[in-house]
């Protein structure tokens, strides 16, 4: 009799019960990372009735692990893509990028040929080349920028990163030691994983005690047990603008960058330093073969004022850079005192490059990109100092103080500061040499000649013959002693230079060099030359000349980059083009990554994610087991009556 | 398969946004034209947009180029068609100066019309662009090309042309040297000129007078009318570096001189020219190889003449003679130099043809490059609204089915 009132009971609890569970689901249907849980039912022995076993939190340790790896991978995916696409609209906008600055140039030069006396057309190709100049600045600041955020979201995720791995440590000890009611700290502590997984990749295992070890992909713990460690940002020591991510141990910080390689980390750290950095590089190289090409050509000229012209932008060999191309390690004992020089900035890389320094004072220079090495040897005592080490990559560096120690390391950056440097020297534009500092013209030609005389090039004026400002040294006159033999005569003392020369009228005659003679600049003659006929090369006085203006434009054509692959023009295209390609390539991952994210989400859902129709059914299910079971009591209760009336009557 | 309810409608709810972003890119596509919105859609097509881009914006800057050069080159055939209309009008004049019948007064009012003439030429010579550079001063192009110093004309102007590019690699001429076209002219009949001895007192004068050149010596040579053994008026010639040459020698002069026939030709190393009138013994003739001198000096000089009262007749004749042989000189020079800028003119031409149909041509090829086909978008863009009224369709079933289970007795 006490048998069914104790079924009823039980299975009136056991099924009430049940109902909190579902309850429990259904209320927690959109909770992240909330499994859901199922009311085991059991028989109690003899005839007594349910009871609920257990509550199973329903989960699978591979859906699990599925879905950490693939926040993970989404996550890193999914930062990077951000960032470049942001990237790629600085580099790529048309009318704001350095390709349309430099065509704007263009058209203001070749404006200029037509009249290089006017001053406001000097003053219009100035501001265009200042405006090349400022959105060189300004690119290069907001790569800068770039730099300096990631370092900033670093320093931030570590916050972050150490809260979550305290807290699942913290998690771990409560575990310990429990035996019911854990579902709802191991759900906790999933959420928490996962949150750890945006930020970095790592394996977690749970221990025979149920506690759980995060550990790096090289085995280092990063949470063990009830200990948790602390992640922080470390300085790079070679490069103090950088931030690597260290593990704090008892005494030291251990970097650990090279391990993570997933996660906003593993996102952050790559796009600072596989796009953001080769970008400021390749922008620095650009702005120094344009900078040098633009300053070779303009000294080849004379300005308004008829003086040699000299940089129009600030020298790539300034004081100020050569100094600060050497990056010296933090570690160093040893202390070198640098200079680097660029030699051709046609032959300038985008890599960065090492200089180790060896037993016995030995070096290595290494190109850093392809670990090439690009000289070794002993730098000399400090009696032979300065020691000069030349590179095939256009630039050489100059050893001039210092000692050196075993180990010591030196990272020799060329392309350093090009895109800050690339200002004008003056805004005078009376300053730009447009004009050539040599005139040739016909002295005497007799009748019937067709001689003709024209100045092809200038190609050096550091030469003697532009020793003396606004004069030619010498003068020369070309005279013709036949038809096909001329002499070269120095036009001041009247007397014989060097010579004879062979002429033949049908080829014309290349005069300089002239036999070991040579005095920067190229003089062509043709036409039919006839026996004392003479040709004059004095200074140029023309105030109209644009030979050298002529010749600036041609620069716009010219290959000047990665040895002459690349314009100018093509040189920014293929540094922006570089970006878009890592996007594309960026969005295919990111694509991949969040399918892969949406499958392993799926899975784990479909194993541990709340179904409402489930549950709808399981609560209508429940709720009858519940109301059978209150009709049992009611059944055990009318059997009492009955048999109370039976004894009473 | 177990469905959670949860991961349900996160799944529709992602193809529902990625349906929507087909749907957004598919818009940008028909409101720009364009197919690729960033270079990152695709790099390749977008780096070959953009050097395509490179090389029109580069080829448009040569463009204004040509069109100032065209322009400079009309403004130079125009200033060169007055200059020759006005040289024509001159030797107009010179022939009727040299006309017996005109009096010192007549030739002074000559005289008077060509200082008229001398200033517009000048006036031509340093024509000014619209930026007040001149013209004709080649590279030099601040100073006037020819300006007088002590009643002479001198070429200020630099002697190389100025040029500009009007295409990658082609440039033209946008400013000669006006010594070219002024002053690159030699006197007389081009290869020597003849001149009347200072001291002359008869009537003789010579014709221009021609050249042999596969005879011709260059030399100066000076013929005098001399008496000679038979007691005729004769002559004799004498080169500079050539020594006697007529009578040739073994001959001796003057015994052996030739007698001067009124009316004859003279001809001797290549020259050939005719002498008339009366020369006296003793007067002279100079032949020397022509030298150069600028339109405005020819000018001045005749000018000078034509003031002057005619003393002795044959020395007038033949200074007259010469400066008309000089003006045919000078009007040959300036007929070819026009024709020359007329071809330099159409080379310029040319090259905005091409300069344009390149342009044309390379602007439909970015067309094809970089524009969407707008009817293959407005069609993918119909397909695409359907396929995501479809999924919104789907989201919405799905919440119904759901409502309709939640509502079940069971």
């Amino acid at each position: 009799m006490s048998n069914i009132s104790e079924i009823g009971i039980s299975s009136l609890l056991a099924n009430q019960y049940a109902l909190t569970v579902i309850s429990q689901n259904i209320a927690n249907a959109n909770t992240p990372y909330y499994s859901r849980r199922v009311a085991e039912f059991a028989e109690n022995a003899f005839n007594h009735g349910v009871s609920i076993a257990d509550v199973r939190r329903v989960v699978d340790e591979t859906a699990n692990k599925n879905v950490q790896t693939a926040q993970s991978g989404f996550s890193q995916a999914d930062l990077y893509l951000q960032q470049l696409l942001g990237l790629e609209t600085s580099v790529d906008d048309r009318t704001t990028s350095i390709g349309s600055k430099i065509t704007d140039s263009l058209s203001a030069l070749e404006r200029l040929n037509t009249d290089v006396t006017s001053m406001q057309n000097r003053g219009l190709y100035l501001s265009a080349l200042n405006a090349i100049s400022s959105r060189f600045q300004s690119l290069h600041g907001e790569l800068d920028q770039e730099v300096q955020n990631s370092n900033l979201s670093l320093g931030n995720d570590m916050g972050q990163i150490n809260n979550l791995l305290s807290s699942i440590a913290n998690v771990n000890n409560q575990l310990v030691g429990m035996n019911q009611n854990t579902a709802e700290l191991l759900d906790k502590r999933q959420g928490l994983v996962n949150e750890l997984a945006k930020y970095l990749n790592f394996t977690a295992m749970v221990d025979n005690q149920g506690m759980m070890s995060i550990n790096l992909s090289n085995g280092m713990a990063l949470v063990s047990g009830r200990q948790a460690l602390q992640m922080k940002t470390l300085q790079d020591p070679q490069n103090p603008s950088s931030l690597l991510i260290g593990l704090q141990s008892s005494s030291t910080t251990i970097p650990i960058t090279q391990f993570i390689s997933g996660g906003e980390l593993s996102a952050l750290i790559t796009y600072r330093d596989n796009v953001v950095a080769p970008a400021q590089r390749a922008l620095d190289r650009l702005s120094l073969a344009m900078a040098d090409a633009f300053n070779k050509q303009n000294k080849l000229g004379i300005d308004s004022s008829g003086n040699l012209g000299g940089n129009i932008i600030n020298d790539i060999n300034n004081a100020n850079l050569v100094n600060n191309r050497v990056l010296s390690h933090s570690a160093n004992t040893g202390s070198g005192g640098f200079t680097v020089n660029i030699t051709d900035p046609n032959l300038l890389t985008t890599s960065d490059y090492k200089l180790s320094i060896g037993a016995s004072n030995a070096y290595v220079l290494t190109r850093i990109s392809d670990n090439k090495v690009m000289s070794s040897g002993t730098i000399p005592g400090s009696g032979s100092l300065p020691f000069v080490i030349n590179s095939a990559d256009g630039f050489s560096v100059s050893i001039n103080s210092g000692t050196f120690n075993a180990g010591d390391q030196y990272v020799v950056s060329p392309t350093r500061g090009g895109a800050n440097n690339f200002g004008l020297m003056s805004t005078d534009p009376s300053k730009l040499a447009l004009g050539w500092p040599v005139t040739a013209s016909i002295g005497t030609q007799k009748q019937g000649s067709t001689g003709k005389v024209n100045v092809t090039s200038i190609t050096d004026t550091t030469t003697s013959a532009f020793s003396v400002p606004k004069q030619l040294t010498p003068p020369i006159t070309i005279h013709f002693l036949s038809a096909t033999s001329y002499e070269i005569i120095n036009a001041t003392t009247s007397t014989v230079m060097s010579g004879p020369y062979v002429y033949n009228s049908a080829t014309g005659a290349n005069v300089f060099p002239a036999g070991a003679y040579d005095p920067g600049y190229r003089v062509f003659l043709s036409g039919t030359i006839q026996a004392d006929d003479t040709f004059n090369i004095a200074y140029n006085t023309s105030s109209g000349d644009n030979s050298n203006g002529l010749a600036m434009a041609k620069i716009y054509q010219k290959g000047m980059i990665e040895n002459g692959t690349f314009t100018m023009n093509q040189g920014y295209d293929a540094l922006a083009n570089d970006i878009s390609i890592e996007a594309n390539k960026a969005q295919s991952s990111y694509d991949v990554a969040n399918a892969l994210k949406t499958q392993a989400d799926m899975y784990r859902d479909q194993i541990s994610g709340v179904s409402l129709p489930e549950e709808t059914m399981s609560l209508s299910q429940y709720q009858q087991s519940y109301q059978a079971s209150a009709q049992i009591l009611q059944i055990a209760k009318s059997i009492l009556e009955t048999i109370m009336s039976m004894a009473r009557g | 398969m177990r469905i959670p309810t949860f991961g349900q409608y996160q799944q529709e709810a992602s193809l529902i946004s990625k349906e929507f972003d087909r749907l957004s890119s598919l818009l940008h596509q028909a409101e720009t034209g364009k197919k690729i919105l960033k270079s990152s859609d695709d790099p390749v097509l977008a780096n070959q947009v953009k050097s395509k881009k490179t090389f029109i914006d580069t080829l448009q800057s040569y463009f204004e180029n040509g069109v100032v050069a065209q322009s400079r080159s009309t403004t130079v055939n125009t200033s060169l068609q007055n200059a020759i209309s006005i040289s024509s009008q001159i030797q107009t004049l010179i022939k009727k100066a040299e006309s017996g019948t005109l009096n010192d007064t007549d030739r002074a009012g000559i005289a008077k019309e060509l200082e008229g003439h001398l200033a517009n030429l000048v006036n031509i010579a340093n024509t000014k662009d619209s930026n007040g550079g001149f013209i004709f001063s080649g590279s030099n192009s601040t100073s006037p090309a020819y300006v007088q110093v002590n009643d002479m004309f001198q070429y200020q102007g630099s002697m190389d042309s100025l040029m500009i590019n009007i295409a990658p690699n082609v440039s033209a001429m946008f400013s000669d040297s006006g010594y070219n076209i002024f002053s690159n002219i030699y006197q007389g009949n081009g290869v020597f000129t003849v001149n009347a001895g200072s001291g002359n007192t008869g009537t003789a004068s010579t014709t221009p007078g021609s050249v042999n050149t596969s005879t011709y010596v260059p030399d100066t040579y000076t013929m005098t009318f001399v008496t000679n053994s038979a007691g005729k008026l004769a002559y004799q010639i004498v080169g500079a570096t050539s020594g006697q040459v007529v009578p040739p020698p073994p001959a001796t002069v003057p015994a052996d001189a030739l007698e001067y026939v009124a009316g004859s030709d003279v001809t001797f190393q290549g020259i050939t020219f005719n002498v008339n009138g009366g020369p006296q013994v003793g007067d002279t003739f100079q032949v020397k190889p022509s030298t150069k001198e600028n339109v405005f000096n020819s000018l001045q000089n005749m000018i000078t003449l034509l003031k002057k009262p005619v003393g002795n007749s044959g020395s007038f004749n033949q200074a007259i003679t010469q400066a008309d042989a000089s003006f045919t000189q000078i009007l040959n020079h300036l007929t070819t130099y026009q024709s020359e800028s007329g071809t330099q003119a159409a080379a310029i031409n040319a090259q905005i043809n091409t300069n344009t149909s390149i342009l044309t041509n390379q602007t439909v090829t970015l067309s094809n490059l970089e524009n969407a086909d707008i009817t293959a978008v407005y069609s993918a863009l119909s397909q695409q609204s359907l396929v995501l009224q479809a999924t919104q369709a789907g989201y919405l079933k799905m919440q119904e089915v759901l409502t309709q289970i939640l509502q079940m007795q069971f």
